[in-house]
């Protein structure tokens, strides 16, 4: 809770005061009245037929219960406010948070669980924090306020009283605690529930080819019987508020009864009507404490589940980020050129597990074109990943322009770099705006030059067939399109940042070969002087690299062209192998031999 | 009309809920009755005031009271626990319902509807509706039998008074409606909001990678800053419209205590219909038990009311249409046709398009002799994929017709169809779950041998043995495995699935060309014998295919095998060399 607090601004702190004021002016009003119904009673009980003082006490009443509503309505506007506005401020800290983690981070919480925690939790927040307010306050002021009018009246009834108050704030507290574990279970079943669902979605195809619906059902049943399960058990407790509060109110009233029975059996004549009117009178604070009360039923789940929500935005709140910017200037990012270099590079991605990456020497000079190449799992793409720090180094380090990458302000790093990732990613919105995406540091492209992007990029020809052209819309995840298309409009996208270096995750994949040749050679015009990095499985697409790293399981174990290393490395002759005949090797070899 | 669609799942819990009704109306009428011991316990001490007021009726008053309250507490309670029985059961089979459905409704709904919309709706919005019934229904259960208790107690005691009562609380539900009813437009706003909102969220955390990559931060958070500013503004309007209910009910509650007061006072000195203080104090109390429910009720309408629309979306979702249900056609002889299957494919004239009017397929016939490996190649976009969509009829023809063994395969039931085909797609799916569930899958019958025979036989016994419990090794989300790894993993499972028929759609795309080398003998034995389709940019990875389909724009352009091809130097060659060209 203590971490929320710190979200709230001046605006709502003082609508907080405004709160806090209404409520007790509110309450003030409600218990005002029944010092009128003591008049009344007074009145009846002494025989008199006295309808002026009757018709003053009647108005006076009706005025408190319309300044009340009023007060109340008021109330009502600056509670909307303070929900509304600390969700806004949450669902922003929280959003700017999870956008600054580095992907280290993000490995630590699954998509499906940031997505619940930016949205139903803040949501639940908010209702919490519009709706809750007004009444928490209201239970114990009124309880106040009322002891204290009361104390003046007669302290049986005020102990009687209080005692009670006490009783029930005390068990209410107590199913509060009991039901926590089973709140917190609730929600990270729901996650779980939504993980499956999520995996349900996105393997229909595979669902409907293997008949698994049976299969697909348990486990899901499973999710949903342990969720069935925790609200049951959670429930169970929260269910004896309501009867609670109702039973010990009724205790009350007729203990004030009870009491009142036994004072006025024990006092003289004259004083025992008074006696009566006070009992009357008190009869009705005690009504207002309880309904009071009874209103903190009604929003005691969502408090309760609100603490959990309050408690898993704060764990993304307090998330330390490992990545963050260097402490060089902007300046000299212009300066700097396209050269990398790795030291003694060792990765891992998390703290118990194998090293990714095995002491990785190697450099690679402005301008030129280097390949990746190795076997599935060896550790290509955590190399990538390294160059724009979207993964840390465990040990040794990542110079690009001559300057170690922990120095650099991320945003001038990443300015400097094209990256096309493996999975391509597009974005609802038009093409040109998936094209010119982002911020380079330099410029936004023109309309020109995100149609010089795609065109080197091999997307012109299929945009201009769509209806709209390059505003034509990309849906969510690029799903109206194939694909080869997407691969391309994501390549497109690293073109148009005009950067000094390029990095191709295997992007070429769902291209077919003539595609990709075009693709390369249109590249090679455009990106003259910037330096190239391509993971590719495909010999053809590499071959014609200045430089070729062949990985296997973290480790470097071969570094050299294409000719040099037929000749000289196993692993990377047995990679040419098995996609071209012998023939066609043994004629490359003789080809490249007589060059 | 929600209630109508709600009311088959409660009587599927006809029991419990009548028992919930009956303890309602008890536990409420002992409530409701309990004024009246009071009442007796004030005129006793009335009594008092000027005469001597007998002690033992107090008390036998006060027990009878105490009494009461305990057996209501009792029924009210286990009410509760009966209640929440029913909407935890219902929520769950609302799930259960909607998880099949998933399974029913036709693929291409699905490239129509954004999938964040259906998660959504399997997700948040069960949930919003079931969390509003849990809390909810209870309340406006009991509150409203309360209602009705305090009415007839309270004509029974004095018609006056009652109706006064009665008049103030129909003002205050009429106000706070008309409020209800103006609130509602900017709740569906604040809704809608809350959806795009999500929908940015969701879309820029799975998009992580390029928004760092691409320095795009700033702008995300631009966009979403706006957003939720509007956001904020829909919100604190709808909230404070319907926050005014609460203040109306409450206005009504003190109106009705101001009315009984001063009218019953004016009725007192009258002595008109029996009206004396005891009856007021009894009244003060009826007073309240009939508008703290009316508050209730008004704050669980309020709950409520975001739930209508969730409810809504869900029986939306559950009302589309499904593909025609053919498991009935198991009785049909023909589907005992393909028991024996030899696994000749035939597609003749068939024409297919995604979206209406935009056909993709414009005449494809091929016929796929039993036992072929067959390779579809060609450029982006030339159809192949959707070849394979149709084969497995994951979406229906436009025309034409494609058959096994000479049997039409619209005429038997999908189940029967898939249970002859595996297939091996592009996008790998795995799920969280051990590498043993992830392989083995629905597949019965395997062994730990048969397990690591495969898994072997995709080249993943070295990376298997490197994890910390072997094939018990739970993967997920988080874990580092790479997409070529993913791969092999898919394609073990249909390994062991081990039906007549093959489809392979790129998938050993991500996996490098040695590895694919070997796991390309085990999947050649595999398809010896049987018909096989295989799609692959990779040309190695189809030469030694029996025959190869050309596609380009639909239509098969070339067919035979890579010698022949080759020889044709058509667009075959045109593909096949160009790997092998510098550029």
């Amino acid at each position: 809770m203590k971490e929320i607090i710190k979200y709230f601004e001046k605006r709502e702190k003082f609508f907080f005061i405004m709160v806090a004021f209404l409520s007790t002016a509110q309450i003030w009003l409600d218990l005002a009245i029944p010092q009128y119904m003591n008049q009344i009673t007074t009145l009846l009980n002494s025989g008199a037929d006295d309808i002026n003082s009757l018709s003053g006490a009647g108005i006076a009443m009706l005025v408190c219960a319309f300044v009340s509503v009023i007060v109340a309505g008021i109330l009502g506007y600056f509670s909307a406010r303070i929900g509304a506005g600390i969700a806004c401020r949450l669902r922003e800290a929280v959003f700017h948070k999870t956008l600054s983690f580095s992907l280290e981070e993000l490995k630590d919480y699954p998509t499906a669980s940031l997505i619940t925690r930016c949205t139903n939790d803040i949501t639940r927040i908010q209702s919490t924090f519009t709706s809750a307010p007004p009444i928490l306050f209201r239970a114990p002021v009124t309880a106040i306020l009322a002891i204290m009018q009361m104390g003046f009246v007669n302290m049986a009834w005020t102990i009687d009283t209080t005692v009670l108050v006490f009783i029930m704030i005390v068990v209410c507290i107590w199913i509060m605690k009991k039901m926590r574990p089973w709140i917190f279970r609730m929600q990270s079943r729901t996650d779980d529930l939504n993980r499956v669902t999520r995996e349900h979605l996105t393997g229909l195809k595979v669902i409907h080819a293997f008949g698994s619906y049976d299969y697909q059902m348990k486990r899901a049943q499973k999710v949903n019987d342990e969720l069935g399960d925790a609200i049951d058990k959670g429930q169970a407790y929260y269910a004896l508020v309501s009867p609670f509060l109702t039973a010990v109110s009724s205790i009350l009233s007729v203990s004030i009864y009870i009491i009142g029975a036994y004072l006025i059996l024990h006092s003289d004549m004259p004083s025992r009507i008074g006696l009566f009117s006070d009992m009357v009178m008190f009869s009705s604070y005690v009504m207002l404490v309880v309904a009071a009360f009874s209103q903190i039923a009604v929003v005691y789940t969502s408090i309760a589940n609100t603490t959990a929500s309050v408690d898993r935005v704060t764990e993304v709140l307090l998330t330390d980020i490992r990545i963050t910017d260097g402490k060089e200037s902007e300046a000299g990012s212009e300066s700097e050129d396209g050269s990398i270099e790795f030291r003694n590079v060792n990765f891992k991605y998390s703290e118990k597990g194998g090293r990714a990456l095995k002491d990785l020497n190697f450099r690679i000079d402005k301008g030129q074109t280097v390949a990746i190449v190795g076997a599935t799992g060896c550790g290509k793409t955590s190399v990538l990943n390294l160059i724009p720090r979207l993964y840390e180094a465990t040990e040794g380090e990542v110079f690009v322009g001559g300057r170690n990458v922990k120095d650099y302000k991320l945003k001038d790093l990443r300015g400097m770099i094209g990256y096309v990732p493996q999975r391509s990613i597009l974005f609802s919105g038009t093409i040109a705006q998936n094209v010119d995406y982002g911020d380079n540091g330099r410029f936004r492209a023109t309309l020109k030059e995100i149609k010089d992007a795609c065109e080197v990029g091999q997307a012109k020809e299929f945009i201009e067939k769509k209806e709209g052209d390059y505003n034509a819309r990309v849906s969510r995840d690029g799903s109206n399109f194939s694909g080869g298309q997407k691969q391309r409009l994501s390549i497109s996208r690293a073109i148009c940042r005009d950067p000094k270096i390029y990095l191709f995750d295997d992007s070429f994949s769902a291209l077919d070969f003539q595609t990709d040749k075009r693709l390369r050679a249109a590249l090679r015009k455009t990106a003259q002087g910037a330096t190239v990095v391509i993971v590719a499985q495909r010999i053809g697409t590499i071959r014609g690299a200045d430089k070729i790293l062949v990985m296997d399981q973290g480790a470097i174990v071969g570094e050299g062209t294409h000719e040099e290393l037929l000749r000289s490395c196993q692993v990377y002759k047995e990679i040419a192998l098995s996609q071209l005949s012998g023939e066609e090797v043994s004629a490359l070899e003789t080809a490249s031999s007589m060059a | 009309m929600l209630l109508k669609r709600l009311l088959p799942w409660l009587k599927l819990y006809r029991f419990r809920v009548v028992t919930a009704v009956i303890l309602a109306f008890l536990s409420s009428a002992l409530t409701v009755v309990l004024p009246v011991m009071i009442k007796r316990i004030a005129e006793e001490i009335q009594k008092g005031l000027s005469d001597t007021m007998d002690i033992s009726q107090i008390v036998k008053a006060s027990v009878i009271s105490l009494l009461l309250i305990l057996v209501s507490f009792a029924f009210s309670y286990i009410l509760d626990r009966l209640l929440v029985g029913v909407t935890v059961g219902i929520s769950k089979s609302l799930r259960e319902q909607m998880g099949e459905k998933v399974d029913r409704i036709p693929i291409s709904y699905y490239d129509t509807v954004p999938y964040g919309d259906i998660l959504s709706r399997l997700t948040h919005d069960v949930d919003t509706l079931t969390g509003a019934l849990s809390g909810n229904m209870v309340t406006i259960f009991t509150s409203a039998v309360q209602v009705a208790g305090c009415l007839i107690m309270m004509f029974f005691l004095n018609w006056c008074l009652a109706i006064c009562v009665v008049v103030s609380a129909i003002l205050g539900i009429v106000i706070s409606t008309s409020l209800s009813a103006k609130s509602k437009p900017r709740f569906k706003a604040q809704q809608r909001g809350i959806g795009e909102l999500n929908g940015l969220i969701e879309e820029s955390l799975s998009g992580q990678l390029v928004i760092k990559a691409f320095n795009c931060e700033e702008d995300v958070q631009g966009e979403f800053d706006s957003k939720n500013k509007e956001l904020y503004d829909t919100a604190w309007r709808s909230q404070f419209l319907s926050s005014l209910m609460i203040p109306v009910m409450q206005f009504s509650g003190n109106l009705s205590y101001v009315i009984v007061c001063v009218f019953g006072a004016v009725l007192a000195m009258r002595g008109f219909a029996g009206t004396t203080v005891p009856v007021i104090i009894s009244f003060i109390l009826y007073a309240r038990l009939f508008s703290t429910p009316l508050t209730q009720i008004s704050h669980a309408y309020r709950m409520v009311m975001p739930s209508l629309a969730a409810a809504e979306r869900i029986f939306a979702f559950l009302d589309i249409d499904e593909m025609e249900n053919d498991d009935n056609k198991d009785e049909d002889k023909e589907s005992h046709a393909l028991s024996n299957i030899k696994g000749d494919v035939s597609f003749t004239n068939i024409r297919f398009g995604y979206v209406e009017e935009i056909p993709i397929i414009h005449n494809f016939s091929a016929e796929v002799k039993a036992g072929q490996k067959v390779a579809i190649v060609g450029p982006t976009g030339a159809g192949k994929s959707t070849m394979i969509n149709l084969l497995m009829r994951f979406y229906e023809l436009w025309g034409g017709s494609i058959s096994i063994d000479g049997v039409p395969i619209n005429s038997i039931p999908r189940s029967e169809l898939h249970s002859k085909i595996s297939m091996v797609l592009q996008d790998t799916w795995t799920f969280e779950g051990s590498i043993r569930e992830n392989v083995v899958y629905n597949t019965p019958g395997v062994t730990d041998e048969k397990l690591k025979k495969v898994i072997e036989d995709v080249g993943l016994t070295y990376f298997v043995d490197t994890l910390p419990d072997g094939v018990d090794t739970i993967i997920s989300e988080s874990s580092s495995i790479s997409a070529g790894q993913k791969q092999l993993l898919t394609i073990a499972r249909a390994m062991l699935e081990n039906h007549p028929i093959l489809i392979l759609d790129e998938a050993t795309s991500s996996v490098d060309t040695r590895l694919e080398k070997i796991i390309q003998s085990a999947i050649d034995k595999l398809t010896s014998g049987r018909t096989s389709f295989v799609i692959a940019h990779r040309l190695s990875t189809i030469r030694n295919a029996d025959v190869i389909f050309v596609m380009k724009d639909g239509d098969v352009v070339e067919t035979g095998d890579h010698d022949t091809l080759m020889q044709k130097g058509g667009l075959y060659a045109n593909l096949y060399n160009s790997q092998f060209e510098r550029t």
